[in-house]
């Protein structure tokens, strides 16, 4: 049975009043947007549907009749699970199993019946069950190819279902349609346009979740930490978009099997390589130029996946007029490689290896470079039909180095750290219970931080300092128990520990006076064994209360510790903050996280929206004292100091999935306030009042459209707004002894100007019929807007006051075009 | 597809415009709007030489703007033991106490009294330990204002610190002064007497603080350069650079690297996140109140250099050399008055006691 197509633009193409007035249609499709919208929302859901019937035959006839089968993936003829079973427009809670199978019991009749998973065309059919059936299935990947872009319902819907608060997961497939710098399809981009995700500017580093640090994320690939995951002074992630299959972000209750981070944890799921064909995609852009092939080794067996993606922007800063962004150059890279061995259909074996590495210079100003390296390999094995077990043992290692090739005493600094990360789960699914259990241990070891001149005539004088090294692990047990269909219940417990190793110099200082690099009164040092030790149960809670098929409310807490963090005292936001392990007198951060969210979708899930409220207060966390001098200090606590911290805000979110617009409408109020809480208020930072953080942007509101026009065409719009960030200015100036001194207000006294951005991106085919070939061309910052990225003083003139300053490191639009052609089947 | 070719094509040449839009990076911030705060601000210096003790006492003003002085406070000097000394206004905010030396070991502090407000400083207890600095001078061609070769003048020490365990936190000003003879025009008839000359005297390079923290090092002697300037015509006649050595308290020599590093940050993303930087002086009854400044007591030693015109390995160009018949108003004001050459430094007509050479 074939229901007829729509096509709506072919209509307006041959419009006989378009052509007299000689307006193109796209124009005119800009224009008329709005409308539009109206017009898709009404003929939405017209899809082709398969006839199957089922019959009892010479059987005696009954009321009820079963209806089993298997679902694979049509590429792989892997099986599929969680593939979701949609019977006449109803979810009926049933998935498919980890073998891909799925078993109905059904009253004889008549049935529309839409197998749907995410990321995947749906498989709708049309079951005349008058006796017991096999329907097995296959799913393909979505590929947009479709005149209306329909975000599946598993996951249309998984706002109401999911158990736990604050889930956001997307595939690739979502993350592409929104514009992003450079081109690239991104999972930091695309995060940011969601409700509750910022960053602290433009060209910052890492993610500000819910209020939090970006310290206080735990990134994960394929659940190996990733601590170095930006490029570009943060403009992209580290993650190339062409081998990344999705992610999943924790904002509000994280499960107890993550850890180590007192925020937020988001696993960003790679690939695995096509284990039939042998196939691949080259692309050359504007900025940025890729290459990913993937395929079989071993056919069935053994597949393969490599991609990598080289920046060539430079010849874009050598256009600018600017002298200081004509000097200025960037390079980075990323390669990953993920191998897959299947040694039977329940044990296999996954190698994923990631190399991403950064150089960054602002004229003769400043600049950064650093590589990082993560590789895993992780072993999965079903042992019986409801118990599997996880093995992971993963190596990260990331150097870090920043310069100022200044005409004086240039210099450069370079630091970093390696790990070892080992962690076992075992998952037990009972009939309404599923138990997650298992351990995780991560050794850190921090490179040696070194000051050494940057050019043979530099006066300055090389410098080395030892750093830490530490051990966390922590069992960790979770459970899911969904005990009907209207509630389900998360709980887990993670006994967290932490073990600062030797060697290490324990400083001594005077009693009754902060901690300072003049009031050391001596130094022990201990060569091996433990310096200090921390540990901490973390409660994680989370429930699900549905209404009906279309409403939710869901509700979590969690307590969570950190015993690595990021310190940083640069004037702006750098990618280069330094990580500092616990020590004797740098106490982990502690945090409590409560959110409630209201979930209710409409249209059969065509509409989802969502209001959440989160809060979250945190111990020990970490703050500059004035005046601080962190880099190649041997004594880092002294310029340290710890506070508490809290966050609070409300999210809503309005998210239209299906139809020729798709897209979503994101506002997020936070708050994010530190006070430090030292005994001695000379250190105090604010004399000790509460005090916004560098990432405080109380308003963030952001659009993002996709117009799904014809066949493999899309255009896509991102608006992004939010308030300015906090900064320490100027207040006055004033003499003592003859000396001309700046005075500074309380620390993030002011805001820069608040922040706006519209980038548009459209996405069609290729040039070439007879190629699989796409076209990329996007615009970032269309409006040209110089946002600021940093505020910085200096004295103007000969004159000796300071001024203050603002960097905007992209001032004008920046467009980028990338030609991609794909090859093989 | 030939038509899905140009269309795509025509977009990006459309949209391609916007890469030759002019980049620029850096533009002028304003928060003046916001930043309306007044703050009173004071600062002493006690040392231990009979000199004029110096507390001048202001109120800072808008960015860019000169702090405004107060000619209305009560300032006094507490010594620990119960002793009162009073500051009498001797300018534009600036108040002093003649002819008192601190005393070794003793502890002082400053009390203000502001519109019925109380301001007191901290008892500072003075130092008892002073390095010595043999002082040098170098005349050189280098990048100092520009990044071109210009000829400098500088001050070195090389400073010895005491034999002692007990910690030391040295501070280093150095000031010029330099003879300027005025011109001296006969004119007709009976020839009037020369005119006095002038001893001109200002603080070498103003932003520079000299600071050296003698706490953690066993090394015992140390090279410094304290201060630099341009050379000029200052030069033509005897110059003295005078360096007083400060010996201040672990408090004050903090107090100072803050303001180093406030003074000396040059705008890199790197540099140190400025900050107010706060003192020893609060309001006795809201200690809330924000105070800048800082009242420091310090241990003092003075010591010497000059040189003439027969060391400067420049060129120098008097301006106000005598030429018969010349008039007198065609002479620069600096070649006729002091206070036409000193513009706004201290000057008089009188050598200091100090004020001896071969």
């Amino acid at each position: 049975m074939k229901i007829k197509r729509q096509d709506f633009f072919r209509s307006i193409e041959e419009s006989p009043f378009l052509r007299n007035v000689g307006l193109k249609p796209h124009l005119l499709f800009l224009m008329l947007m709005p409308l539009f919208s109206i017009y898709f929302q009404s003929s939405y859901a017209q899809t082709e549907f398969t006839e199957v019937s089922f019959e009892q035959k010479n059987l005696p006839k009954r009321s009820k009749y079963f209806l089993t089968g298997k679902v694979i993936q049509s590429e792989s003829s892997e099986a599929l699970e969680g593939v979701s079973i949609h019977i006449d427009g109803i979810f009926t809670g049933n998935n498919t199993d980890a073998a891909g199978q799925y078993a109905l019991t059904l009253d004889s009749g008549k049935y529309r019946i839409v197998f749907r998973q995410f990321g995947k065309k749906p498989a709708p059919y049309i079951v005349f069950l008058y006796g017991d059936g096999q329907l097995d299935i296959s799913l393909t990947d979505r590929d947009f190819e479709l005149e209306t872009f329909t975000v599946q319902a598993e996951e249309r819907d998984r706002n109401i279902r999911s158990a736990i608060t604050g889930v956001t997961k997307m595939n690739i497939s979502e993350i592409k349609l929104v514009p992003a710098f450079m081109g690239e399809a991104d999972v930091f981009n695309v995060l940011q346009s969601m409700p509750g995700v910022t960053s602290v500017g433009e060209g910052s580093a890492g993610m500000n979740i819910r209020g939090g640090q970006a310290d206080q994320n735990l990134i994960m690939m394929n659940e190996a930490i990733v601590l170095s995951n930006s490029h570009a002074l943060g403009f992209l992630s580290s993650f190339n978009g062409d081998a990344l299959q999705n992610f999943t972000l924790y904002k509000g209750t994280v499960p107890s099997y993550f850890g180590g981070r007192s925020a937020s944890a988001l696993n960003i799921e790679m690939r695995k390589g096509n284990r039939e064909n042998w196939k691949g995609s080259a692309s050359l852009g504007t900025a940025v130029s890729k290459f990913l092939i993937e395929g079989p080794i071993v056919p069935e067996k053994t597949s393969l996946i490599f991609a990598s993606r080289l920046s060539n922007a430079n010849w874009i800063l050598n256009k600018a007029n600017e002298v200081d962004v004509k000097n200025s150059k960037i390079n980075f890279h990323d390669f990953y490689l993920g191998i897959n061995h299947q040694f039977s259909e329940n044990n296999s074996l996954d190698f994923n290896l990631l190399n991403t590495g950064d150089y960054f210079r602002f004229s003769n100003q400043f600049g950064f470079e650093w590589d990082n390296l993560v590789g895993s390999l992780t072993s999965r094995n079903l042992l019986t039909d409801n118990f599997s077990l996880v093995g992971m043992a993963a190596y990260g290692s990331f150097n870090n180095g920043f310069f100022e090739p200044s005409s004086i005493d240039p210099s450069k600094i370079e630091n970093g750290l390696y790990y070892y990360q080992g962690k076992i789960t075992g998952l037990l699914t009972l009939e309404k219970v599923d138990i997650n259990f298992g351990a995780e241990a991560i050794q850190y070891q921090m490179r040696p931080e070194s000051l050494s001149p940057f050019s043979a005539e530099s006066g300055i004088a090389a410098q080395t300092i030892q750093k830490e090294k530490g051990l966390e692990y922590a069992p960790f047990v979770s459970a899911d128990w969904n005990p009907s269909e209207k509630f389900s219940l998360s709980g887990g417990i993670r006994y967290s520990n932490y073990v600062q190793q030797g060697p290490d110099s324990v400083f001594r200082y005077q009693d009754g006076n902060p901690m300072s690099r003049l009031t050391i009164t001596g130094v022990d040092f201990i060569e091996s064994g433990q310096v200090s030790k921390y540990s901490g149960f973390e409660p994680r809670l989370s429930f699900r209360l549905t209404f009906d098929n279309s409403s939710s409310i869901k509700g979590g807490y969690s307590v969570m510790n950190q015993y690595l963090q990021t310190i940083s005292n640069a004037t702006g936001p750098t990618p280069i903050d330094l990580w500092q392990l616990s020590t004797t007198y740098i106490l982990p951060q502690r945090s409590q996280n409560a959110s409630l969210g209201y979930f209710r979708n409409f249209k059969e899930d065509e509409w989802s929206t969502s209001l959440e409220g989160f809060y979250r207060s945190t111990d020990n966390q970490l703050e500059y004292r004035d005046f601080a001098n962190l880099f190649v200090n041997p004594h880092i606590e002294t310029e340290l100091i710890q506070g508490e911290g809290k966050a609070y805000g409300a999210e809503v979110l309005i998210q239209k999935n299906s139809g020729g617009i798709t897209g979503w409408l994101a506002y997020t109020y936070t708050r994010s306030l530190i006070r430090t809480t030292s005994e001695f208020a000379e250190i105090q930072v604010n004399q000790g009042n509460w005090f916004a953080t560098n990432f405080d942007k109380p308003h963030n509101i952001s659009l993002v459209t996709n117009f799904h026009i014809r066949k493999g065409r899309t255009f896509n719009t991102n608006f992004n707004f939010s308030s300015g960030r906090p900064v320490t200015g100027l207040t006055s100036n004033y003499v003592i002894g003859g000396i001309y001194v700046p005075n500074f207000g309380n620390r993030n006294k002011f805001r820069i100007p608040n922040y706006f951005r519209i980038d548009i991106s459209y996405l069609t085919n290729g040039f070439v019929r007879k190629w699989d070939d796409k076209i990329n061309f996007s615009v970032y910052n269309l409006t040209g807007r110089r946002n600021a990225y940093s505020v910085f003083f200096q004295r103007e003139g000969r004159t000796p006051r300071l001024v203050p300053y603002q960097i905007s490191i992209l001032g004008t639009a920046f467009p980028s075009f990338t030609y991609t052609v794909s090859f093989g089947k | 597809m030939i038509s899905h070719t140009k269309k795509s094509v025509r977009l990006l040449l459309v949209f391609s415009l916007y890469f030759f839009l002019p980049f620029s990076c850096i533009e002028k911030l304003d928060f003046l709007d916001e930043t309306q705060e007044v703050q009173l601000v004071i600062y002493g210096l006690l040392t231990d030489i009979p000199e004029r003790q110096v507390v001048s006492v202001s109120r800072t003003s808008a960015i860019g703007l000169a702090p405004m002085g107060v000619s209305d406070a009560k300032v006094s000097l507490l010594t620990a033991s119960g002793g009162r000394f009073r500051y009498f206004l001797s300018g534009f905010g600036e108040y002093t106490l003649e002819g008192f030396a601190a005393v070794d070991g003793e502890s002082y502090a400053i009390e203000v009294v502001l519109e019925n407000k109380v301001y007191m400083s901290t008892f500072e207890k003075v130092p008892e330990l002073l390095a010595d600095d043999e002082i040098s001078f170098e005349f050189n061609k280098e990048p100092f204002r520009t990044e071109s070769p210009e000829s400098v003048f500088t001050v070195f020490s090389e400073t010895t610190l005491p034999n002692s365990t007990d910690p030391i936190y040295l501070r280093w000003m150095v000031e010029e002064t330099y003879f300027w003879p005025l011109v001296y025009l006969p004119g007709t008839g009976f020839p009037p007497p020369p005119p006095p000359p002038c001893f001109i005297s200002d603080v070498f390079e103003p932003n520079r603080i000299n600071l050296f923290d003698g706490s953690g090092t066993s090394t015992r002697k140390g090279n410094f350069v304290l201060g630099k300037r341009l050379v000029d015509n200052s030069f033509l006649y005897p110059f003295f650079a005078s360096v007083k050595q400060l010996s201040i308290n672990r408090e004050a020599y903090e107090y100072w690297e803050k303001i180093k590093i406030v003074i000396d940050n040059q705008g890199s993303l790197f540099d140190i996140p400025p900050a107010s930087v706060f003192g020893n002086i609060s309001n006795v009854e809201d200690r809330n109140e924000t105070v800048l400044g800082y009242f420091e007591v310090a241990k003092t030693k003075v010591t010497r250099i000059y040189t003439t015109r027969a060391d400067v390995p420049f060129n120098l160009v008097d301006p106000c050399l005598y030429i018969p018949n010349k008039p007198e108003n065609s002479y620069a004001s600096e070649c006729t008055s002091c206070e036409g050459r000193a513009q706004g430094r201290r000057w008089t007509n009188d050598a200091p006691d100090w004020w001896k050479f071969d």
